[in-house]
Protein backbone atom coordinates (compact mmCIF):
# COMPACT_ATOMS: atom_id res chain seq x y z
CA UNK A 1 0.00 0.00 0.00
CA UNK A 2 1.31 3.49 -0.78
CA UNK A 3 2.30 5.72 2.14
CA UNK A 4 -0.30 8.07 3.61
CA UNK A 5 -0.29 11.35 1.68
CA UNK A 6 -0.91 14.84 2.99
CA UNK A 7 -1.02 18.03 0.90
CA UNK A 8 -0.04 21.38 2.35
CA UNK A 9 -0.17 24.82 0.70
CA UNK A 10 2.95 25.59 -1.39
CA UNK A 11 2.66 29.35 -0.87
CA UNK A 12 0.40 32.01 0.56
CA UNK A 13 -0.58 32.76 4.14
CA UNK A 14 -1.21 29.11 5.08
CA UNK A 15 2.16 27.85 3.82
CA UNK A 16 4.44 28.76 6.75
CA UNK A 17 2.09 27.86 9.61
CA UNK A 18 1.44 24.49 7.91
CA UNK A 19 5.16 23.72 7.76
CA UNK A 20 5.51 24.79 11.40
CA UNK A 21 2.65 22.52 12.43
CA UNK A 22 4.25 19.51 10.75
CA UNK A 23 7.62 20.33 12.23
CA UNK A 24 6.13 20.63 15.75
CA UNK A 25 4.60 17.21 15.22
CA UNK A 26 8.07 15.87 14.43
CA UNK A 27 7.47 15.81 10.70
CA UNK A 28 9.95 18.40 9.55
CA UNK A 29 10.03 18.68 5.74
CA UNK A 30 12.47 21.61 5.57
CA UNK A 31 11.94 24.53 3.25
CA UNK A 32 9.82 23.90 0.18
CA UNK A 33 11.90 22.06 -2.36
CA UNK A 34 10.95 22.05 -6.01
CA UNK A 35 10.03 18.38 -6.04
CA UNK A 36 6.34 17.87 -5.50
CA UNK A 37 6.62 15.38 -2.65
CA UNK A 38 8.86 14.77 0.35
CA UNK A 39 8.86 11.60 2.43
CA UNK A 40 9.12 11.94 6.16
CA UNK A 41 8.48 9.25 8.77
CA UNK A 42 6.44 7.10 6.37
CA UNK A 43 4.30 10.07 5.34
CA UNK A 44 4.34 11.65 1.88
CA UNK A 45 4.08 15.44 2.08
CA UNK A 46 2.85 17.06 -1.14
CA UNK A 47 3.03 20.79 -1.81
CA UNK A 48 0.07 22.12 -3.77
CA UNK A 49 -2.00 25.25 -4.23
CA UNK A 50 -4.29 25.79 -1.26
CA UNK A 51 -7.26 26.24 -3.62
CA UNK A 52 -6.59 22.87 -5.29
CA UNK A 53 -6.16 20.90 -2.06
CA UNK A 54 -9.91 20.35 -1.49
CA UNK A 55 -10.11 18.79 -4.97
CA UNK A 56 -7.06 16.55 -4.41
CA UNK A 57 -8.60 15.31 -1.19
CA UNK A 58 -12.11 14.95 -2.61
CA UNK A 59 -10.87 12.61 -5.34
CA UNK A 60 -8.45 10.76 -3.04
CA UNK A 61 -5.24 11.79 -4.88
CA UNK A 62 -4.05 12.64 -1.38
CA UNK A 63 -5.60 11.30 1.82
CA UNK A 64 -5.31 14.45 3.91
CA UNK A 65 -4.79 18.15 3.34
CA UNK A 66 -4.32 21.47 5.10
CA UNK A 67 -6.39 24.26 3.57
CA UNK A 68 -8.86 27.01 4.41
CA UNK A 69 -12.46 26.23 5.37
CA UNK A 70 -13.49 28.90 2.83
CA UNK A 71 -11.78 26.94 0.01
CA UNK A 72 -13.46 23.68 1.04
CA UNK A 73 -16.84 25.42 0.79
CA UNK A 74 -16.00 27.21 -2.46
CA UNK A 75 -14.86 24.00 -4.18
CA UNK A 76 -17.88 22.13 -2.76
CA UNK A 77 -15.54 19.30 -1.82
CA UNK A 78 -17.18 16.31 -0.16
CA UNK A 79 -14.54 15.77 2.54
CA UNK A 80 -14.24 15.56 6.32
CA UNK A 81 -12.84 18.47 8.31
CA UNK A 82 -11.05 16.62 11.09
CA UNK A 83 -9.32 19.48 12.90
CA UNK A 84 -9.62 23.22 13.20
CA UNK A 85 -5.91 24.05 13.14
CA UNK A 86 -6.40 27.43 14.76
CA UNK A 87 -4.29 29.45 12.33
CA UNK A 88 -5.18 31.30 9.16
CA UNK A 89 -8.28 32.85 10.69
CA UNK A 90 -10.07 35.27 8.39
CA UNK A 91 -13.53 36.45 7.62
CA UNK A 92 -15.25 36.80 4.28
CA UNK A 93 -17.08 40.09 4.00
CA UNK A 94 -19.28 42.08 1.66
CA UNK A 95 -17.76 45.53 1.07
CA UNK A 96 -18.80 48.62 -0.86
CA UNK A 97 -16.97 51.91 -1.69
CA UNK A 98 -16.69 54.21 1.34
CA UNK A 99 -18.91 56.87 -0.18
CA UNK A 100 -21.64 54.44 -1.23
CA UNK A 101 -25.06 55.10 0.34
CA UNK A 102 -25.41 51.34 0.88
CA UNK A 103 -25.24 50.41 4.59
CA UNK A 104 -26.41 46.83 4.57
CA UNK A 105 -26.71 44.07 1.97
CA UNK A 106 -30.45 44.75 1.87
CA UNK A 107 -29.71 48.24 0.50
CA UNK A 108 -27.97 46.77 -2.57
CA UNK A 109 -30.22 47.53 -5.57
CA UNK A 110 -31.59 44.52 -7.41
CA UNK A 111 -29.19 43.41 -10.13
CA UNK A 112 -26.14 44.98 -8.46
CA UNK A 113 -22.90 43.48 -9.66
CA UNK A 114 -20.69 41.76 -7.07
CA UNK A 115 -17.08 40.87 -7.86
CA UNK A 116 -15.46 37.98 -6.02
CA UNK A 117 -13.02 35.12 -6.31
CA UNK A 118 -15.51 32.98 -4.35
CA UNK A 119 -18.46 32.84 -6.79
CA UNK A 120 -20.16 29.78 -5.26
CA UNK A 121 -20.06 31.04 -1.68
CA UNK A 122 -21.15 34.54 -2.78
CA UNK A 123 -24.01 33.25 -4.94
CA UNK A 124 -25.37 30.96 -2.25
CA UNK A 125 -25.03 33.72 0.36
CA UNK A 126 -27.13 36.19 -1.64
CA UNK A 127 -29.58 33.49 -2.70
CA UNK A 128 -30.00 32.52 0.95
CA UNK A 129 -30.97 36.12 1.75
CA UNK A 130 -33.37 36.19 -1.19
CA UNK A 131 -31.35 38.93 -2.89
CA UNK A 132 -30.91 39.03 -6.62
CA UNK A 133 -27.43 40.20 -7.59
CA UNK A 134 -25.10 39.40 -10.45
CA UNK A 135 -21.96 37.63 -9.23
CA UNK A 136 -18.88 38.01 -11.44
CA UNK A 137 -15.76 35.96 -10.87
CA UNK A 138 -12.31 37.57 -10.83
CA UNK A 139 -9.14 35.69 -9.93
CA UNK A 140 -7.49 38.27 -7.71
CA UNK A 141 -7.17 41.93 -6.76
CA UNK A 142 -10.91 41.90 -6.18
CA UNK A 143 -10.69 45.11 -4.14
CA UNK A 144 -10.01 47.28 -7.20
CA UNK A 145 -13.19 46.16 -9.00
CA UNK A 146 -15.50 48.87 -7.57
CA UNK A 147 -13.05 51.71 -8.43
CA UNK A 148 -12.82 50.50 -12.01
CA UNK A 149 -16.58 50.36 -12.32
CA UNK A 150 -16.62 46.60 -12.72
CA UNK A 151 -18.76 46.02 -9.65
CA UNK A 152 -20.94 47.77 -7.07
CA UNK A 153 -19.71 45.58 -4.24
CA UNK A 154 -17.22 42.81 -3.54
CA UNK A 155 -17.13 39.63 -1.51
CA UNK A 156 -13.59 38.99 -0.32
CA UNK A 157 -11.44 37.83 2.58
CA UNK A 158 -10.39 40.33 5.21
CA UNK A 159 -8.17 39.62 8.19
CA UNK A 160 -7.44 43.03 9.62
CA UNK A 161 -9.43 45.19 7.23
CA UNK A 162 -6.27 47.08 6.15
CA UNK A 163 -6.62 46.15 2.45
CA UNK A 164 -10.23 47.28 2.47
CA UNK A 165 -9.27 50.64 4.01
CA UNK A 166 -6.39 51.16 1.57
CA UNK A 167 -8.83 50.70 -1.29
CA UNK A 168 -11.40 52.96 0.41
CA UNK A 169 -13.90 50.14 0.89
CA UNK A 170 -16.29 49.64 3.80
CA UNK A 171 -17.47 46.31 5.22
CA UNK A 172 -21.27 45.96 5.34
CA UNK A 173 -21.71 42.28 6.21
CA UNK A 174 -19.81 39.15 7.26
CA UNK A 175 -20.48 36.17 4.98
CA UNK A 176 -18.53 33.63 7.03
CA UNK A 177 -15.54 33.14 9.30
CA UNK A 178 -12.90 30.62 8.31
CA UNK A 179 -9.66 29.12 9.53
CA UNK A 180 -7.21 26.46 8.39
CA UNK A 181 -8.54 22.92 8.63
CA UNK A 182 -7.14 19.42 8.38
CA UNK A 183 -9.35 17.79 5.75
CA UNK A 184 -9.61 14.11 4.92
CA UNK A 185 -10.86 11.97 2.06
CA UNK A 186 -14.00 10.10 3.10
CA UNK A 187 -12.86 6.71 1.84
CA UNK A 188 -9.29 6.96 3.19
CA UNK A 189 -10.81 7.88 6.54
CA UNK A 190 -12.39 4.42 6.65
CA UNK A 191 -9.90 2.23 4.81
CA UNK A 192 -6.83 3.67 6.60
CA UNK A 193 -8.57 4.46 9.85
CA UNK A 194 -5.71 3.66 12.29
CA UNK A 195 -2.92 5.49 10.44
CA UNK A 196 -5.10 8.56 10.05
CA UNK A 197 -6.28 8.54 13.66
CA UNK A 198 -2.69 8.44 14.93
CA UNK A 199 -1.61 11.27 12.62
CA UNK A 200 -4.62 13.36 13.70
CA UNK A 201 -3.71 12.85 17.36
CA UNK A 202 -0.12 13.88 16.64
CA UNK A 203 -1.27 17.06 14.91
CA UNK A 204 -3.94 17.81 17.51
CA UNK A 205 -1.27 17.68 20.20
CA UNK A 206 0.98 20.07 18.23
CA UNK A 207 -1.42 22.77 17.16
CA UNK B 1 -34.56 12.43 -2.50
CA UNK B 2 -37.78 14.01 -3.77
CA UNK B 3 -35.78 16.96 -5.16
CA UNK B 4 -33.51 14.64 -7.11
CA UNK B 5 -36.30 12.63 -8.76
CA UNK B 6 -37.20 12.97 -12.43
CA UNK B 7 -40.83 14.03 -12.65
CA UNK B 8 -43.30 14.12 -15.52
CA UNK B 9 -46.96 14.84 -16.03
CA UNK B 10 -49.36 11.93 -16.54
CA UNK B 11 -52.12 12.13 -19.19
CA UNK B 12 -54.67 13.27 -16.58
CA UNK B 13 -52.38 16.05 -15.36
CA UNK B 14 -51.12 14.30 -12.23
CA UNK B 15 -47.46 14.46 -11.38
CA UNK B 16 -45.61 11.15 -11.65
CA UNK B 17 -42.03 10.45 -10.61
CA UNK B 18 -39.59 7.89 -11.96
CA UNK B 19 -38.18 5.55 -9.35
CA UNK B 20 -34.98 6.89 -7.82
CA UNK B 21 -34.42 3.84 -5.60
CA UNK B 22 -36.12 0.47 -5.04
CA UNK B 23 -36.92 0.26 -1.33
CA UNK B 24 -40.07 2.39 -1.46
CA UNK B 25 -41.48 0.46 -4.49
CA UNK B 26 -40.74 -2.86 -2.72
CA UNK B 27 -42.41 -1.58 0.46
CA UNK B 28 -45.48 -0.68 -1.57
CA UNK B 29 -45.53 -4.08 -3.25
CA UNK B 30 -45.33 -5.78 0.14
CA UNK B 31 -48.09 -3.64 1.63
CA UNK B 32 -50.47 -4.26 -1.28
CA UNK B 33 -49.80 -7.91 -2.14
CA UNK B 34 -47.66 -9.79 0.35
CA UNK B 35 -48.85 -9.08 3.90
CA UNK B 36 -50.62 -12.45 4.09
CA UNK B 37 -47.39 -14.35 3.35
CA UNK B 38 -45.63 -15.89 6.33
CA UNK B 39 -43.01 -13.59 7.78
CA UNK B 40 -40.16 -12.85 7.56
CA UNK B 41 -40.05 -12.24 3.81
CA UNK B 42 -36.76 -12.27 1.97
CA UNK B 43 -36.85 -10.36 -1.32
CA UNK B 44 -34.23 -9.32 -3.81
CA UNK B 45 -34.05 -7.24 -6.98
CA UNK B 46 -31.76 -5.92 -9.68
CA UNK B 47 -33.15 -2.80 -11.26
CA UNK B 48 -32.29 0.46 -12.93
CA UNK B 49 -33.09 3.70 -11.11
CA UNK B 50 -32.85 7.31 -12.26
CA UNK B 51 -31.98 10.45 -10.35
CA UNK B 52 -29.92 13.57 -10.73
CA UNK B 53 -27.28 14.99 -8.46
CA UNK B 54 -26.93 18.74 -8.57
CA UNK B 55 -23.45 18.85 -7.14
CA UNK B 56 -21.84 16.53 -9.65
CA UNK B 57 -22.91 17.41 -13.19
CA UNK B 58 -20.92 14.49 -14.65
CA UNK B 59 -22.59 11.91 -12.42
CA UNK B 60 -24.63 9.31 -14.39
CA UNK B 61 -28.38 9.72 -14.07
CA UNK B 62 -29.21 6.07 -14.53
CA UNK B 63 -27.70 3.49 -12.17
CA UNK B 64 -28.33 -0.20 -11.62
CA UNK B 65 -29.02 -1.32 -8.09
CA UNK B 66 -28.87 -4.87 -6.75
CA UNK B 67 -30.52 -5.18 -3.38
CA UNK B 68 -32.29 -7.26 -0.76
CA UNK B 69 -35.07 -6.54 1.72
CA UNK B 70 -35.70 -8.59 4.87
CA UNK B 71 -39.24 -7.86 6.02
CA UNK B 72 -41.01 -8.77 9.24
CA UNK B 73 -38.22 -9.10 11.81
CA UNK B 74 -37.83 -6.29 14.31
CA UNK B 75 -34.81 -7.89 16.00
CA UNK B 76 -31.15 -6.92 15.69
CA UNK B 77 -30.55 -10.42 14.25
CA UNK B 78 -32.15 -9.14 11.02
CA UNK B 79 -29.74 -6.18 10.85
CA UNK B 80 -26.81 -8.55 11.45
CA UNK B 81 -28.10 -10.91 8.76
CA UNK B 82 -28.31 -8.29 6.00
CA UNK B 83 -24.91 -6.78 6.87
CA UNK B 84 -23.30 -10.25 6.80
CA UNK B 85 -25.01 -11.03 3.51
CA UNK B 86 -23.73 -7.79 2.00
CA UNK B 87 -20.16 -8.52 3.13
CA UNK B 88 -20.37 -12.07 1.73
CA UNK B 89 -21.64 -10.77 -1.61
CA UNK B 90 -18.82 -8.21 -1.85
CA UNK B 91 -16.21 -10.79 -0.90
CA UNK B 92 -17.59 -13.24 -3.51
CA UNK B 93 -17.14 -10.47 -6.07
CA UNK B 94 -13.45 -10.37 -5.17
CA UNK B 95 -13.49 -7.16 -3.11
CA UNK B 96 -11.33 -8.10 -0.13
CA UNK B 97 -10.71 -4.84 1.75
CA UNK B 98 -14.32 -3.81 2.31
CA UNK B 99 -15.15 -1.80 5.45
CA UNK B 100 -18.67 -1.09 6.61
CA UNK B 101 -19.62 2.06 8.45
CA UNK B 102 -22.54 1.55 10.80
CA UNK B 103 -24.72 4.31 12.18
CA UNK B 104 -28.11 4.55 13.86
CA UNK B 105 -30.79 6.82 12.43
CA UNK B 106 -32.79 6.53 15.66
CA UNK B 107 -29.95 7.83 17.84
CA UNK B 108 -29.22 10.69 15.45
CA UNK B 109 -32.90 11.68 15.23
CA UNK B 110 -33.21 11.53 19.02
CA UNK B 111 -30.21 13.88 19.43
CA UNK B 112 -31.78 16.29 16.95
CA UNK B 113 -35.02 16.17 18.95
CA UNK B 114 -33.10 16.90 22.18
CA UNK B 115 -31.51 19.92 20.49
CA UNK B 116 -35.03 21.26 19.70
CA UNK B 117 -34.21 22.55 16.22
CA UNK B 118 -36.33 23.79 13.31
CA UNK B 119 -36.27 22.05 9.93
CA UNK B 120 -33.80 24.45 8.38
CA UNK B 121 -31.47 24.18 11.37
CA UNK B 122 -31.63 20.37 11.17
CA UNK B 123 -30.34 20.56 7.59
CA UNK B 124 -27.46 22.78 8.71
CA UNK B 125 -26.57 20.38 11.52
CA UNK B 126 -26.55 17.49 9.02
CA UNK B 127 -24.21 19.55 6.82
CA UNK B 128 -21.74 20.07 9.69
CA UNK B 129 -21.92 16.42 10.78
CA UNK B 130 -21.37 15.12 7.25
CA UNK B 131 -18.15 17.19 7.13
CA UNK B 132 -17.27 16.25 10.75
CA UNK B 133 -16.89 19.99 11.34
CA UNK B 134 -17.27 19.99 15.13
CA UNK B 135 -15.97 23.58 15.37
CA UNK B 136 -18.72 24.95 13.13
CA UNK B 137 -21.35 22.75 14.74
CA UNK B 138 -20.47 23.85 18.29
CA UNK B 139 -20.57 27.51 17.25
CA UNK B 140 -23.98 27.08 15.61
CA UNK B 141 -25.59 25.10 18.46
CA UNK B 142 -24.16 27.44 21.11
CA UNK B 143 -25.47 30.38 19.09
CA UNK B 144 -28.94 28.85 19.22
CA UNK B 145 -28.68 28.47 22.98
CA UNK B 146 -28.53 24.66 22.96
CA UNK B 147 -27.87 22.76 26.16
CA UNK B 148 -24.12 22.07 26.72
CA UNK B 149 -24.79 18.32 27.08
CA UNK B 150 -26.39 18.16 23.64
CA UNK B 151 -23.51 20.17 22.13
CA UNK B 152 -21.00 17.75 23.70
CA UNK B 153 -22.94 14.78 22.33
CA UNK B 154 -22.85 16.20 18.79
CA UNK B 155 -19.14 16.94 19.17
CA UNK B 156 -18.52 13.30 20.11
CA UNK B 157 -20.56 12.20 17.09
CA UNK B 158 -18.30 14.32 14.84
CA UNK B 159 -14.97 13.48 16.41
CA UNK B 160 -15.14 9.87 17.60
CA UNK B 161 -15.52 6.51 15.94
CA UNK B 162 -16.12 3.08 17.40
CA UNK B 163 -18.33 1.89 20.25
CA UNK B 164 -16.75 4.42 22.67
CA UNK B 165 -18.92 7.12 21.00
CA UNK B 166 -21.96 5.58 22.66
CA UNK B 167 -20.58 6.08 26.17
CA UNK B 168 -19.51 9.65 25.38
CA UNK B 169 -22.93 10.52 23.95
CA UNK B 170 -24.73 8.88 26.88
CA UNK B 171 -22.47 10.61 29.37
CA UNK B 172 -23.33 13.95 27.75
CA UNK B 173 -27.12 13.60 27.43
CA UNK B 174 -28.10 10.73 29.79
CA UNK B 175 -31.26 10.04 27.82
CA UNK B 176 -33.21 6.77 28.28
CA UNK B 177 -34.16 6.51 24.62
CA UNK B 178 -30.54 6.97 23.51
CA UNK B 179 -29.45 4.38 26.10
CA UNK B 180 -31.95 1.82 24.73
CA UNK B 181 -30.84 2.39 21.11
CA UNK B 182 -27.16 2.23 22.12
CA UNK B 183 -27.81 -1.29 23.48
CA UNK B 184 -29.12 -2.29 20.01
CA UNK B 185 -25.86 -1.14 18.44
CA UNK B 186 -23.75 -3.03 21.00
CA UNK B 187 -25.81 -6.19 20.39
CA UNK B 188 -25.33 -5.80 16.62
CA UNK B 189 -21.55 -5.68 16.98
CA UNK B 190 -21.67 -8.74 19.23
CA UNK B 191 -23.77 -10.69 16.70
CA UNK B 192 -21.41 -9.69 13.87
CA UNK B 193 -18.45 -10.94 15.89
CA UNK B 194 -20.01 -14.44 15.79
CA UNK B 195 -19.32 -14.32 12.04
CA UNK B 196 -15.82 -12.89 12.65
CA UNK B 197 -16.91 -9.65 11.01
CA UNK B 198 -16.01 -7.33 13.91
CA UNK B 199 -12.93 -6.00 12.09
CA UNK B 200 -14.97 -5.17 9.01
CA UNK B 201 -17.41 -2.84 10.75
CA UNK B 202 -16.98 0.41 12.63
CA UNK B 203 -19.50 2.60 14.35
CA UNK B 204 -19.95 6.17 13.10
CA UNK B 205 -23.03 7.73 14.68
CA UNK B 206 -22.50 10.67 12.31
CA UNK B 207 -23.31 8.45 9.32
CA UNK B 208 -26.27 10.11 7.61
CA UNK B 209 -27.97 8.44 4.69
CA UNK B 210 -29.96 10.72 2.44
CA UNK B 211 -33.38 9.21 3.11
CA UNK B 212 -35.69 10.19 5.94
CA UNK B 213 -37.43 6.81 6.14
CA UNK B 214 -34.63 5.10 8.07
CA UNK B 215 -35.50 4.42 11.70
CA UNK B 216 -32.70 2.25 13.10
CA UNK B 217 -29.32 0.75 12.23
CA UNK B 218 -27.96 2.07 8.91
CA UNK B 219 -24.75 1.16 7.07
CA UNK B 220 -22.55 1.84 4.04
CA UNK B 221 -19.78 -0.33 2.53
CA UNK B 222 -16.48 1.18 1.35
CA UNK B 223 -13.39 -0.12 -0.44
CA UNK B 224 -10.12 1.63 -1.24
CA UNK B 225 -10.79 0.84 -4.92
CA UNK B 226 -13.73 3.25 -5.20
CA UNK B 227 -14.12 6.91 -4.19
CA UNK B 228 -17.45 6.77 -2.35
CA UNK B 229 -19.82 4.26 -0.76
CA UNK B 230 -20.61 1.21 -2.93
CA UNK B 231 -24.22 1.36 -1.78
CA UNK B 232 -25.91 1.25 1.57
CA UNK B 233 -28.90 0.26 3.57
CA UNK B 234 -30.68 0.24 6.89
CA UNK B 235 -33.81 -0.31 8.90
CA UNK B 236 -37.09 1.31 7.92
CA UNK B 237 -39.74 0.16 10.38
CA UNK B 238 -42.34 2.84 9.54
CA UNK B 239 -42.25 2.85 5.74
CA UNK B 240 -44.66 -0.05 5.10
CA UNK B 241 -46.94 1.33 7.81
CA UNK B 242 -47.17 4.56 5.84
CA UNK B 243 -48.87 2.58 3.05
CA UNK B 244 -51.14 0.25 5.06
CA UNK B 245 -51.27 1.60 8.59
CA UNK B 246 -50.05 -1.74 9.93
CA UNK B 247 -46.59 -1.81 11.43
CA UNK B 248 -44.20 -4.06 9.50
CA UNK B 249 -40.52 -3.81 10.49
CA UNK B 250 -37.98 -4.13 7.69
CA UNK B 251 -34.33 -3.73 6.78
CA UNK B 252 -32.28 -4.16 3.62
CA UNK B 253 -29.55 -2.79 1.40
CA UNK B 254 -28.73 -1.99 -2.21
CA UNK B 255 -25.37 -2.10 -3.98
CA UNK B 256 -24.81 0.09 -7.02
CA UNK B 257 -23.76 -2.27 -9.82
CA UNK B 258 -22.00 0.52 -11.76
CA UNK B 259 -19.84 1.30 -8.68
CA UNK B 260 -19.03 -2.40 -8.22
CA UNK B 261 -17.88 -2.66 -11.83
CA UNK B 262 -15.57 0.31 -11.31
CA UNK B 263 -14.21 -1.05 -8.02
CA UNK B 264 -13.53 -4.53 -9.38
CA UNK B 265 -12.16 -3.10 -12.63
CA UNK B 266 -13.38 -3.67 -16.16
CA UNK B 267 -10.20 -5.60 -17.06
CA UNK B 268 -10.55 -7.90 -14.07
CA UNK B 269 -14.14 -8.64 -15.04
CA UNK B 270 -13.17 -9.31 -18.66
CA UNK B 271 -10.39 -11.58 -17.42
CA UNK B 272 -12.81 -13.53 -15.26
CA UNK B 273 -15.17 -13.92 -18.21
CA UNK B 274 -12.27 -15.27 -20.27
CA UNK B 275 -11.33 -17.75 -17.57
CA UNK B 276 -14.80 -19.18 -17.77
CA UNK B 277 -14.90 -22.33 -19.91
CA UNK B 278 -16.55 -21.76 -23.25
CA UNK B 279 -17.59 -24.40 -25.79
CA UNK B 280 -18.77 -23.92 -29.35
CA UNK B 281 -20.84 -26.83 -30.66
CA UNK B 282 -21.39 -27.18 -34.38
CA UNK B 283 -23.82 -29.82 -35.70
CA UNK B 284 -22.74 -30.81 -39.23
CA UNK B 285 -26.31 -31.67 -40.31
CA UNK B 286 -29.86 -31.57 -38.93
CA UNK B 287 -29.61 -35.20 -37.78
CA UNK B 288 -26.86 -34.10 -35.39
CA UNK B 289 -28.82 -31.07 -34.16
CA UNK B 290 -30.69 -32.99 -31.46
CA UNK B 291 -27.49 -34.34 -29.91
CA UNK B 292 -25.82 -30.91 -30.11
CA UNK B 293 -28.78 -29.34 -28.32
CA UNK B 294 -28.73 -31.78 -25.41
CA UNK B 295 -24.95 -31.49 -25.12
CA UNK B 296 -25.26 -27.68 -24.87
CA UNK B 297 -27.90 -27.97 -22.15
CA UNK B 298 -25.72 -30.39 -20.16
CA UNK B 299 -22.76 -28.04 -20.36
CA UNK B 300 -24.85 -25.03 -19.29
CA UNK B 301 -26.07 -26.92 -16.23
CA UNK B 302 -22.40 -27.34 -15.28
CA UNK B 303 -21.89 -23.59 -15.56
CA UNK B 304 -20.05 -23.72 -18.88
CA UNK B 305 -20.84 -21.15 -21.57
CA UNK B 306 -22.14 -23.26 -24.46
CA UNK B 307 -22.92 -21.81 -27.85
CA UNK B 308 -24.65 -23.57 -30.77
CA UNK B 309 -23.13 -22.66 -34.12
CA UNK B 310 -25.17 -22.57 -37.40
CA UNK B 311 -25.63 -26.08 -38.83
CA UNK B 312 -22.86 -27.14 -41.24
CA UNK B 313 -20.62 -24.07 -40.87
CA UNK B 314 -17.44 -25.85 -39.72
CA UNK B 315 -15.04 -23.17 -41.01
CA UNK B 316 -16.91 -20.37 -39.27
CA UNK B 317 -17.06 -22.37 -36.02
CA UNK B 318 -13.30 -23.01 -36.14
CA UNK B 319 -12.55 -19.34 -36.67
CA UNK B 320 -14.85 -18.28 -33.84
CA UNK B 321 -13.48 -20.87 -31.40
CA UNK B 322 -9.94 -19.73 -32.16
CA UNK B 323 -10.78 -16.07 -31.58
CA UNK B 324 -12.72 -16.64 -28.35
CA UNK B 325 -10.27 -19.28 -27.03
CA UNK B 326 -13.19 -21.72 -26.84
CA UNK B 327 -13.26 -25.47 -27.22
CA UNK B 328 -14.80 -26.67 -30.48
CA UNK B 329 -17.06 -29.71 -30.52
CA UNK B 330 -18.28 -31.11 -33.82
CA UNK B 331 -21.39 -33.31 -33.97
CA UNK B 332 -21.61 -35.36 -37.17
Amino acid sequence: MRPLRIAIPNKGRLHKPSLELLSKAGLSVGEASRSYATKVDGLEVVLARAADIPIYVHFGAVDLGVTGHDLVLEKEADVYELLDLGFGWCKMVVAVPEESPVNSVYDLPQGSRVATSFPRIASSYFEGLGLSVEVVEVEGAVEIAPRLGLADAIVDLATTGATLRENRLREIAVVLEASARLICNKVSFRTREREIASLVERLRASK
Amino acid sequence: MVQSMFKAQDDDGRLVAFRAEMTAPVARLVSSKMLKESMPLRLCYVSNVVRFKERYPGYPRELWQAGVELIGNRGVDADAEVISLMLTALSELGLRDVKVDVGHAGIFKRLLALAKLGNEEVERVKGFVSMKDSTGLRRMLKGLGCDEGVVKAFEAVCELRGLKVLDEVLGAVGDEEVARLAEEVKLLFKLLSYNDLQDKVSLDVGLIRGLDYYTGIIFEPYTSAFGSALGGGGRYDDLIASFVGKEVPATGFALVVDHLVEAIGVEAIAQRMKEKKRVIIVPMNYEGYREALSRAQDLRRQGVIAELHPVGDLEGAKAKAMKASAILEVVR
